[in-house]
């Protein structure tokens, strides 16, 4: 088991965002988070990183076992150096080059030699098709490039698992497809992945495991022909429908 | 008193001018160092509103901002005084309370008084860098120390830098109040040479020509540690 999730739970005020999702992931899986916006998807993704704190509930990434509440900083910093996280607005870190970005976490986080994190820092930035751009600032790329940028640097760290939150939702239609088309190809090669997403087609032709959630629950889950072609829940159906139509 | 510039004296007076350089320059790195880091953290307290050091921050920007430098100087210059010669006298340190340079208040004053208007630059510099950047930072598996180091401080200062040009600046005039305290910096020197033959009007002169001529230098060297700060600004794609 690469990742297990238990009952999480996570509100924010009086808002109960998370009610008790359980998700487990085996190596080599590609799970795709479906639901509509406000569902908690992207609380969940962000809780697994630490970057917001559960309120409940149990992690185990790989060997680290530890629950959202009483992790301490050595745990997350652990979770964090097995996980890597590619945001919506790519997060690039702006005062560094395409290759600062993609090294950073090696040399600083990981204590990698220079030379060895620039070695792998080129062959990631290579793998998503950016190997004219490495010493470009992220404010000289496109949004399809800041974005493979954010997967190179995402993937140089080699970890267990890549989280994919919304990774297209804020690009411009016709750079969709480069984003989408460096992801397939890390599926392709057996990366451990989670993705939450709106872009249907990626769901059901790269995913092994689909998951609908809404109003802080898992609704429904299964195979992706499962999910789309004969959806239990009324409540999937509901939204696919609304989906598909566009 | 002559209707002329006497400009033999106005020449010899800028250097006595200039010689006060290095005290005002003292004061300013004194002061500097000291509320760079310092305005700094206390605008992180700000910012993520820590009970008691937030409001200790918010409560001495306002006394600091709300009261003239010159009364501060007043004000530190005749009180600091009364409570050394009180921990003098109870730990039998045989000196004299008016012994003490009058630059160690200048450092006083003018670290409190740059450190408020840091906290202020730095306060609207980090909300200019977006909380994606500390969140990656942390997603690659920086701790919170190296996140800051190497991304959140790097792009707050390119930010702060026009504004921590502008306090520099105005620190260094500032610095000239020090006569207040009897300090031999750039303007109490100029004056005391025009005292004898009331050059007063080429004194100025001296003065006003030092303080412009530092002052430009200084800016002109904030920019060019900005061009060189901010170049992955300045690239356009």
């Amino acid at each position: 088991m690469m990742l297990q999730i238990k009952n999480i739970h996570k509100s924010f005020g009086k808002n109960q965002i998370l009610k008790g999702v359980d998700v487990q992931i085996q190596k080599g899986d590609v799970t795709v988070i479906l639901g509509p916006s406000g569902s908690g998807k992207t609380t969940f993704l962000r809780c697994i990183n630490f970057l917001e704190r559960a309120d409940e509930g149990e992690i185990k990434v790989d060997n680290i076992e530890t629950s959202f509440n009483k992790a301490r900083k050595k745990d997350i910093l652990a979770i964090r150096k097995k996980t890597a996280f590619v945001f919506q607005n790519y997060s690039l870190f702006n005062n560094k080059t395409a290759l600062g970005n993609v090294t950073e976490g090696l040399v600083v986080g990981r204590k990698i030699p220079k030379a060895k994190a620039i070695e792998i820092g080129k062959q990631a930035l290579d793998k998503v098709g950016l190997s004219d751009k490495y010493d470009a600032y992220p404010s000289q790329l496109s949004g399809g490039q800041q974005q493979r940028v954010g997967i190179a640097r995402a993937i140089a760290v080699n970890p267990d698992i890549i989280l994919f939150d919304e990774p297209t939702s804020a690009l411009d239609p016709e750079l969709v497809g480069e984003v989408l088309e460096v992801m397939r190809t890390l599926a392709n090669e057996g990366k451990t992945m989670l993705v939450v997403t709106h872009e249907m087609s990626f769901a059901r032709d790269v995913a092994n495991k689909v998951i609908f959630m809404d109003d802080g629950v898992i609704v429904e889950e299964g195979t992706p022909d499962e999910i789309f072609a004969a959806p239990k829940e009324v409540r999937t159906q509901q939204f696919l429908k609304r989906i598909l139509r566009d | 008193m002559s209707s002329q510039l006497d400009f033999e004296f106005l020449i010899d007076t800028f250097f006595v001018a200039l010689s006060g350089v290095p005290i005002a320059l003292l004061i300013t790195v004194v002061a500097m160092t000291i509320a760079l880091p310092l305005g700094f953290l206390l605008a992180l307290t700000r910012i993520n509103r820590l009970p008691i050091l937030s409001q200790f921050s918010s409560v001495y920007v306002s006394f600091v901002r709300g009261t003239p430098v010159i009364v501060q100087i007043f004000i530190i210059y005749n009180s600091v005084p009364i409570l050394l010669e009180e921990i003098f006298q109870k730990y039998d340190v045989g000196m004299k309370v008016y012994d003490v340079n009058p630059i160690w208040y200048a450092f006083i004053v003018f670290s409190l008084n740059t450190t408020a208007i840091l906290i202020e630059v730095f306060r609207s510099a980090i909300s200019t860098v977006s909380k994606g950047q500390l969140e990656a930072a942390m997603a690659v598996g920086l701790t919170t120390l190296q996140a800051f180091r190497r991304i959140i401080i790097p792009q707050t200062l390119v930010v702060a830098l026009p504004n921590i040009c502008t306090a520099t600046v105005n620190l260094i005039k500032a610095t000239s109040l020090g006569y207040a305290m009897s300090l031999h910096e750039i303007t109490l020197r100029a004056q005391v040479a025009a005292n004898p033959g009331y050059n007063y009007v080429e004194a100025y002169i001296d003065i006003f020509l030092v303080y412009l001529i530092i002052c430009s230098l200084v800016e002109f060297l904030f920019k060019l540690y900005e061009k060189r700060l901010s170049k992955y600004k300045l690239v356009i794609a």
